[in-house]
């Protein structure tokens, strides 16, 4: 085990973390039509949210505009899947460059991230050299300023009216490939020098700008990879739903994100995939208790989870450490050696091992 | 010459508005760090209460409005915030984030997704004429209370003890406690003072948009984060700086803007205010600076 640990090095945590997804998604379709769509959906949060931690995450600055990025990726890689027929009937006022062209669904992937990435770009522009706090504030100016001009551009957005007509590209095994692309790209940036400092600059903004990281320079190389993925997750959920209005990249979404991170830790990259699952399973029984109690269990359960988790373990379920073969093990040797009053405190770092594990 | 008067009166009625939003988010702020995204939530608690005592006389249902925010923003703190106090200010904010989206859904589930419109006496909707300039009921109104609050506010903190040690504990937090200021006295005193801000605002709004609803907090809160963003987080000159600028801009905004971009004026503004942000990271007013 501990050769193996070696030999797989550095990237034994996205691998451990394909193995947990791999296996969701190779079970889900087991359970229907439903739990495959539910599988779909929380790779796509997966996607997300490992795009927000590479953000706010390795930053320690919190981010409430990133859902912008996925607006953005929604609308451009569907302006540019749907067909040119459905196109022009639908929306006959839209530029000419736009309006004549169609692409495939991986060229698309691509073009949604890049121009998210470089929206992102021109948002880092301001915001990157705010102190901290004052940064989560103004994302989220950011996010109603995305949510204003995709609700009012008709010609281009059909404003507060749905864009239907979205090819339909995302199957699970879409979403699985995408999540497991994105965990590998944000793995590679965390552990790159352009990931250390950052993550120096979140653990002592100061410390680290004395020894010569240029800390809003990292944060806005963080703010457009960041936008890039979370581009790439909106193409991808646009592609799952077809039919689309500006409020799915708004609030809710925004909310969902943030309490999957925190749920999950915001620490770490093995907490911002767990936290995704964690939902994802919290959220299914809540809608079964929804028929109990009537719709908006599911929205105050969620809220109540978070807030416990930041009151009683604020960071997070994962704790802040990464899934490794060590951990791992440590854990199944403390679970055969515990006894009624062994002291689980002074262990090192623990994971928290998701239901699925 | 009266069409700038005129733009200058409905900026300044707007701009008492945002002051009152604004001003208890940066009280709040500067106390315990924490960015209070639920105070919108206080407003919209305030505004389903003056739905709830609506049918008696309206001054006694601003009162009761007013003690519900209160023993609403005073429960906040003791449940939610006092256990999270002292982590860092990420951590506060999306606590906060987690209370409002927490209150926004059980007011949706008790009162549903429909406003519930609240009569307000006609007095509020009429306008007076002077020389040409119009004056809107509601413009008095918000000029009239923002000024009673903030003179009020600016009064108790310079002249009363317990004033002077909100503004002792805003300075620094340890030296004020180890001068024996009592730490849970002073954050729950300013978290009733914010939830006064909150029933003040929430009458305004109420007899400005005649209705209550879940989500009504969202377009204040935002309002006040981008008032104290602009005017320096931590600073409350810098907030009510902040808040008129705002109101100015929207109604610029309002006035020069071709009518079919007017929808999004709010994009507008706070595009503005990101790119004063690019020439004054720090606000117009910075708060003082934290010592290395």
């Amino acid at each position: 085990m501990q050769r193996l640990g070696t030999s797989l090095g550095k990237i034994q945590t996205p691998v451990l973390l394909t193995i947990v997804i791999a296996a969701i998604s190779l079970l889900a379709p087991l359970g229907g039509l439903a739990m495959e769509n539910r599988a779909i959906v929380m790779l796509i949060n997966i996607a997300l949210v490992v795009g927000l931690y590479s953000f706010a995450g390795l930053s320690g600055v919190l981010s409430f505009g990133h859902m912008s990025f996925m607006g953005i990726g929604a609308y451009t890689g569907a302006l540019i899947t749907i067909p040119l027929t459905a196109k022009s009937a639908l929306l006959p006022e839209l530029p000419s460059f736009i309006a004549h062209a169609e692409f495939s669904f991986p060229i698309a992937i691509l073009i949604g991230g890049g121009v998210a990435a470089f929206v992102a770009l021109v948002v880092s522009l301001p915001v990157a050299r705010l102190p901290a706090l004052a940064m989560s504030l103004a994302l989220f100016a950011v996010l109603v300023i995305a949510y204003q001009v995709e609700s009012n551009w008709n010609s281009v957005t059909r404003g507060r009216q749905a864009l239907f007509g979205v090819p339909t590209g995302t199957t699970l095994g879409v979403a699985l490939a995408v999540a497991l692309l994105v965990i590998f790209f944000v793995y590679g940036y965390q552990e790159s020098r352009f990931g250390l400092r950052l993550r120096a600059s979140r653990e002592n903004e100061l410390a680290a700008a004395a020894i010569g990281v240029d800390v809003v320079r990292e944060r806005r190389i963080a703010l457009v990879l960041s936008g890039f993925v979370i581009g790439v997750a909106g193409v991808v959920y646009a592609q799952y739903l077809g039919v689309f209005t500006p409020n799915d990249f708004y609030l809710d979404v925004t909310f969902l994100t943030i309490a999957m991170l925190v749920i999950g830790g915001t620490r770490s990259l093995t907490g911002a995939v767990i936290g995704p699952i964690l939902v994802a399973v919290l959220t299914y029984l809540l809608q079964r208790g929804e028929t109990v109690t009537g719709p908006g269990l599911q929205q105050i359960g969620l809220a109540l989870a978070m807030l416990a988790v930041l009151i009683f373990r604020p960071s997070g379920l994962s704790l802040g450490a990464e899934l490794t073969i060590s951990s791992l093990r440590s854990l199944v040797v403390r679970g055969r050696r515990r006894t009624p009053s062994a002291p689980a405190s002074s262990a090192p770092a623990q994971l928290e091992v998701p239901d699925e594990n | 010459m009266t069409e700038i008067i005129q733009h200058l009166v409905d900026a300044a009625g707007l701009a008492s508005l945002y002051a009152l939003l604004a001003l208890p988010v940066a009280l709040v702020y500067g106390i315990m760090n924490l960015v209070n995204f639920a105070h919108g939530e206080l407003i919209m608690i305030g505004a389903y209460g003056l739905f709830i005592f609506a049918a008696i006389t309206l001054p006694l249902a601003a009162f009761l409005a007013l003690v519900i925010v209160v023993l609403a923003a005073l429960a906040m703190e003791r449940a939610a915030f006092r256990p999270v106090r002292g982590s860092s200010p990420e951590t506060l904010l999306v606590t906060s984030f987690a209370v409002s989206f927490l209150l926004q859904n059980a007011a949706l589930m008790i009162f549903g997704s429909r406003p519930k419109s609240v009569e307000t006496p006609s007095l509020f909707s009429q306008t007076v004429t002077i020389g040409g300039v119009h004056i809107e009921g509601v413009t008095i109104l918000s000029v009239g209370l923002a000024v009673i609050c903030i003179g009020g506010l600016v009064i108790f903190m310079k002249r009363t003890a317990f004033g002077m040690a909100m503004r002792a504990a805003a300075e620094d937090f340890t030296m004020a406690r180890l001068v024996g200021i009592r730490a849970n006295a002073v954050i729950s005193g300013t978290f009733a003072i914010s939830g006064v801000g909150a029933g003040v605002a929430a009458f305004i709004l109420v007899v400005q948009g005649g209705s209550a609803f879940a989500t009504m907090g969202l377009t204040p809160v935002i309002i006040a984060f981008v008032a104290t963003m602009m005017g320096g987080l931590g600073s409350f000159s810098g907030a009510l700086i902040g808040a008129a600028l705002l109101g100015a801009g929207t109604v610029a905004f309002d006035v020069l803007l071709p009518t079919q971009l007017r929808s999004s004026r709010e994009a507008f503004v706070y595009g503005a205010v990101l790119v004063v942000l690019l020439i004054r990271p720090q606000g117009l007013v910075p708060a003082r600076r934290e010592r290395v």
